[in-house]
């Protein structure tokens, strides 16, 4: 089998230098080409921060201190740095929580978008950067390209937006997106949208996927797969038809507990901390991370 | 729309100017001391004294006087110094041109270390090129511009005696024939380089004097800025989208940051005006700063009015010029004003 887009494997982070706290204990997870994951769990459990340690990004705040390893499309990034920095707009992009605030109020839809097509090409000129921008927004379905690519973000609906970033993000062609809580700003409809956007197009260019989200119901429709992380830990690793099925541990049976049900029956009781979520990571069978397999 | 901006700034300075001439108008007569007198000098006989009053109407009630001030300035003419006996706008057009020569180049200097200074600060923020910055401009903020004056002057003047110390050229050099009273300007036109070195020469350590200040102000004001827009999701969507990370300092997180700024980079570049007196002291410089406080301690009325609106309509034009640009650079502003 090729080698994952994506392989965190026993990644640690402690934070502070001299009140250190320790944020992820031991995180494994791998995507391949073409796969759509979910990294789920509460606020606070780690899953933003696994996210940007996987683009190099929180290692250039310089304040961290990162154990194990992550590979990006055959880089080491664990450690941040030039190379991974390098992939950053090419081979991996990122969707943001609320787009109208991801996008630079300052300047044109326009510029920032040269500017994202020029991390993967630097000599391209203007008219051609316009015209591949006008093909991505009208891929995402903007009516308009040219009128976008002249707004600002604040002049555009969040919806809009979010299709902006999403063809930004894509504009490269990168062989992993990662999506953190797309669209969680946004309402309900828009989001269901934007996510069934991402979705296809990701698919048609076998982009692979790490979505990293709270919100299980999202996670049903989207993923193949699906990590649950309990407090810097992955408590849970199924196929989704397995981990809605048949929920072994006992935070992940919380959460389910917990997804609001429109037929009544209101939110149950989820306990926030209980020592049986403390259990022992639990792989479902065909689960195990690729460098498992091998004797 | 800028036209509207333009017009509504203008109509306010107007107001403003108004208020300034009754102002200083006033002011400068109710002062104790006898202009005349002063003028004079103890030796004058008291008919000279009563003859000078009388002929600058100085025994006429206050509103008159005024009246006759607003309607000799309605054809130019801002009255007659009681020293110089010359036109008090034959003074200010002498003098004028030396400080905003100053004032201007000050200004270039003071945005141009101040902003850089600021964004580099805010870029390496918490190390060590980041302590040396904000030590910098510390140290431009909270010492006088007269004290860097003195400063410059020992360190670059007399301890190690590369720039000269007094006055806008050597006394061998001719001065360039009058076009804009800017030297640099002046001796360009003329086709002049050398003059044009020596005027520059000149220049120099006055105008870094003045600019110190307002720089610190400014590095302090951007760095603060720009460590706020490094917080904002649209540098770490610029981060994750690969944009090299001087295209950041220099454009994606300086821009958001400079609209803020400045505003306080026009107020500051108007105060060089004020604080250019103690620097023009300092280095013998002829300006209108100096001509101002010399005119005030003599009590020469017609030269302190004449000297005051001056300095006022430099500071409302600058602000109006700080208020069209940031109206131009700030797309939120200028895209609501063309709403309505």
């Amino acid at each position: 089998m090729t080698e994952p887009v994506l392989a965190i494997r026993d990644l640690e982070l402690t934070f502070g230098r001299w009140r250190r706290s320790k944020v992820l204990h031991g995180v494994s997870l791998h995507v391949r080409a073409g796969e759509k994951v979910a990294l789920v769990g509460e606020s606070g459990s780690g899953k933003s921060v696994t996210a940007r340690l996987a683009m190099g990004l929180l290692q250039e705040t310089g304040n961290v201190d990162v154990a194990g390893s992550i590979r990006v499309d055959g880089v080491e990034a664990a450690a941040g740095g030039r190379q991974i920095r390098r992939l950053r707009g090419r081979r991996v992009a990122m969707i943001f929580q609320d787009p109208t605030s991801a996008l630079n109020p300052a300047f044109r839809i326009r510029g920032q978008f040269r500017e994202v097509l020029r991390t993967a090409e630097p000599g391209l000129s203007d008219r051609e950067a316009d015209a591949r921008a006008e093909a991505a927004l009208a891929e995402v379905s903007i009516p308009d390209p040219a009128r976008a690519l002249n707004s600002y973000a604040f002049q555009l609906s969040g919806g809009m937006n979010q299709r902006v970033m999403i063809a930004m993000a894509l504009a490269n062609r990168p062989s992993l997106l990662i999506a953190d809580e797309p669209g969680t700003a946004l309402d309900v409809t828009v989001q269901a949208q934007t996510l069934e956007l991402m979705r296809d197009l990701a698919a048609t260019r076998g982009t692979a996927v790490l979505l990293i989200s709270h919100n299980l119901g999202v996670v049903r429709e989207f993923a193949d797969r699906v990590y649950v992380i309990y407090r810097g830990r992955i408590v849970e690793h199924a196929r989704t038809a397995q981990l809605f099925s048949d929920p072994r541990h006992p935070y992940t049976r919380a959460l389910l507990a917990a997804i609001p049900k429109i037929s009544g029956g209101g939110l149950p009781d989820l306990p926030e901390r209980s020592p049986d979520f403390e259990n022992p990571r639990i792989v479902h069978e065909g689960c195990a991370e690729p460098w498992e397999l091998r004797p | 729309m800028i036209w509207k901006t333009l017009y509504s700034r203008l109509k306010a300075s107007l107001i403003v100017m108004i208020g300034i001439s009754i102002l200083i108008f006033a002011v400068a007569r109710v002062m104790p001391g006898d202009p005349a007198r002063i003028a004079l000098g103890a030796n004058a006989s008291a008919e000279q004294v009563a003859a000078l009053r009388a002929d600058r109407h100085l025994d006429d009630p206050l509103p008159l006087q005024y009246w006759e001030f607003v309607k000799a300035l309605s054809h130019g003419d801002l009255g007659k110094s009681l020293f110089t006996n010359r036109p008090v706008s034959t003074d200010i057009a002498q003098f004028l041109p030396a400080t905003l020569e100053l004032v201007v180049v000050s200004g270039l200097i003071m945005a141009l270390l101040g902003l850089p200074i600021g964004a580099i600060s805010a870029h390496f923020r918490g190390r060590a090129i980041d302590q040396i910055g904000r030590l910098v401009a510390l140290l431009g903020v909270c010492t006088p511009a007269f004290v860097w004056g003195v400063i410059l002057q020992l360190l670059l003047g007399y301890f190690w005696p590369i720039f000269p110390i007094q006055g806008r050229l050597m006394d061998a050099t001719p001065v360039p024939p009058t076009v804009t009273g800017f030297y640099l300007l002046d001796s360009l036109i003329a086709g002049e380089p050398g003059t044009f070195l020596d005027a520059l020469h000149h220049l120099i350590l006055p105008a870094v004097a003045l600019a110190l200040g307002g720089m610190g102000q400014v590095a302090r004001l951007t760095r603060s800025n720009m460590i706020e827009v490094y917080g904002k999701p649209y540098v770490e969507m610029a981060e994750a989208y690969g944009f090299r990370p001087w295209r950041i300092v220099s454009r994606y997180a300086f821009v958001p940051a400079f609209i803020p700024t400045l505003t306080i980079l026009g107020l500051e570049f108007a105060a060089l005006l004020g604080n250019a007196f103690l620097v023009e002291k300092v280095f013998g410089w002829p300006g209108l700063s100096r001509y101002g406080v010399d005119v005030i301690l003599r009590k020469d009325l017609d030269a302190i009015v004449g000297t005051v609106l001056i300095i006022a309509a430099a500071f409302l034009i600058m602000n109006i010029v700080v208020d069209l640009l940031v109206t131009l650079i700030n797309p939120r502003i200028r895209l609501s004003s063309r709403r309505d």
